[in-house]
């Protein structure tokens, strides 16, 4: 029985190894903890002024 | 503080990313706000999709549910008989939470307690204050909805919708203010992006959360392009093979790592989108040339 040839009209695709490819996450800025500055995640503003991040109790 | 006031009981309509949030008070002491961007959000029409109740607690309820995430310093998530207790925290109010959001499973109604002495009383409040609106966003979103990306959106003057993704410091709030030079493109956010599948094609939506560049709509634009964004030598895009695409975005996504219901969803939606629109990683000058650069090469 004759092979059949690998050629162009061939239905199979070129095996490609798998690969991990590593992708950069920022732990603090997926889960939307703490405020943002050029490094972080949050609410943009040279000043944050939401509750959690306020350095002064109001009473 | 450029602010919508209303009487204590009346409540605040917005929608963002085609979800109506109804938010409510029946505490006298308690004056509602729209404060920054999200009163561009506002709406006065649909039925809520989310039901919300707002009130001043002297202490809110205790955790006494399995913890299901601990984001560190800001907040906590446990579970709470069928449903959910977020925690706000702050080394400034000491171990209590200084505010506590339970919702239901679903997360379409939910009650947030405000404690007393964090807050100033005689002031309007906006309840759902960050991080709160945005991780009920996010679970929102992970309901088989959606996803929120950290990217910048851009309707551009011919149709277009171009979305760069992109970190923190990757340059988005840069990209959009080359973008608002010229006449024409109008930005959805320059930080957060909503990201839907409705009638079979891929829509953007802005959203009140903006970055440095302060731009946010409450509009939404269907996506053509998608970018990573990088910093180069000189303005090139370079495809990207769909498995480099679908790690890139989810690496820019804001999940809810504890459902393993929410990452089997985001992911599947990852893959469809990277699937039905072309990625790209663009490397860029920070100057206006860019913006052309985009325009002849996108396609």
């Amino acid at each position: 029985m004759d092979s059949k040839p690998l050629d162009s009209e061939s239905t199979k695709r070129p095996y490609v190894k798998p690969e991990f490819t590593q992708v950069a996450l920022r732990p603090e800025e997926a889960v939307l903890g703490g405020c943002k500055s050029t490094t972080s995640s949050g609410p943009a503003g040279k000043t944050c002024s939401t509750t959690s991040c306020s350095t002064t109790s109001v009473s | 503080m450029d602010t919508v006031s209303t009487c204590a009981s009346a409540p605040l309509d917005f929608r963002i990313g085609d979800i109506t949030f109804a938010l409510t008070s029946e505490d006298p002491c308690l004056t509602l706000e729209a404060q920054g961007p999200v009163r561009h959000f506002l709406v006065t029409d649909g039925v809520p999709d989310v039901r919300l109740r707002a009130a001043w607690g002297d202490s809110c309820a205790p955790a006494e549910g399995e913890k299901l995430f601990d984001a560190g310093t800001v907040w906590q998530l446990h579970r709470q008989g069928q449903g959910y207790l977020f925690r706000f925290s702050s080394p400034s109010f000491g171990p209590e939470p200084y505010k506590t959001a339970s919702f239901n499973p679903a997360f379409t109604s939910g009650e947030i307690c405000l404690r007393g002495g964090c807050f100033q009383n005689d002031q309007p409040i906006y309840p759902l204050e960050y991080p709160l609106d945005e991780l009920l966003m996010v679970h929102l979103l992970a309901q088989e909805r959606g996803v929120e990306v950290h990217g910048c959106g851009v309707a551009d003057s011919d149709g277009e919708g171009y979305l760069f993704l992109g970190q923190s410091g990757a340059g988005k709030s840069t990209l959009a203010r080359l973008w608002t030079r010229g006449p024409g493109p109008h930005i959805l956010s320059d930080d957060r992006i909503i990201l839907r599948i409705l009638d079979g094609r891929l829509w953007m939506y802005g959203t009140p959360w903006h970055g440095e560049a302060e731009l946010a709509s409450a509009t939404r634009t269907p996506v053509d392009r998608i970018f990573f964004l990088a910093r180069g030598e000189r303005n090139e895009i370079a495809p990207l093979a769909h498995a480099d695409a679908v790690g890139r975005v989810m690496a820019c996504s804001f999940v809810p790592f504890h459902s393993r219901s929410g990452m089997d969803f985001t992911l599947g939606f990852l893959q469809q989108l990277t699937s039905a629109v072309p990625c790209a990683e663009l490397r860029f000058v920070p100057d206006e040339k860019v913006v052309e650069f985009i325009r002849e090469n996108a396609t």
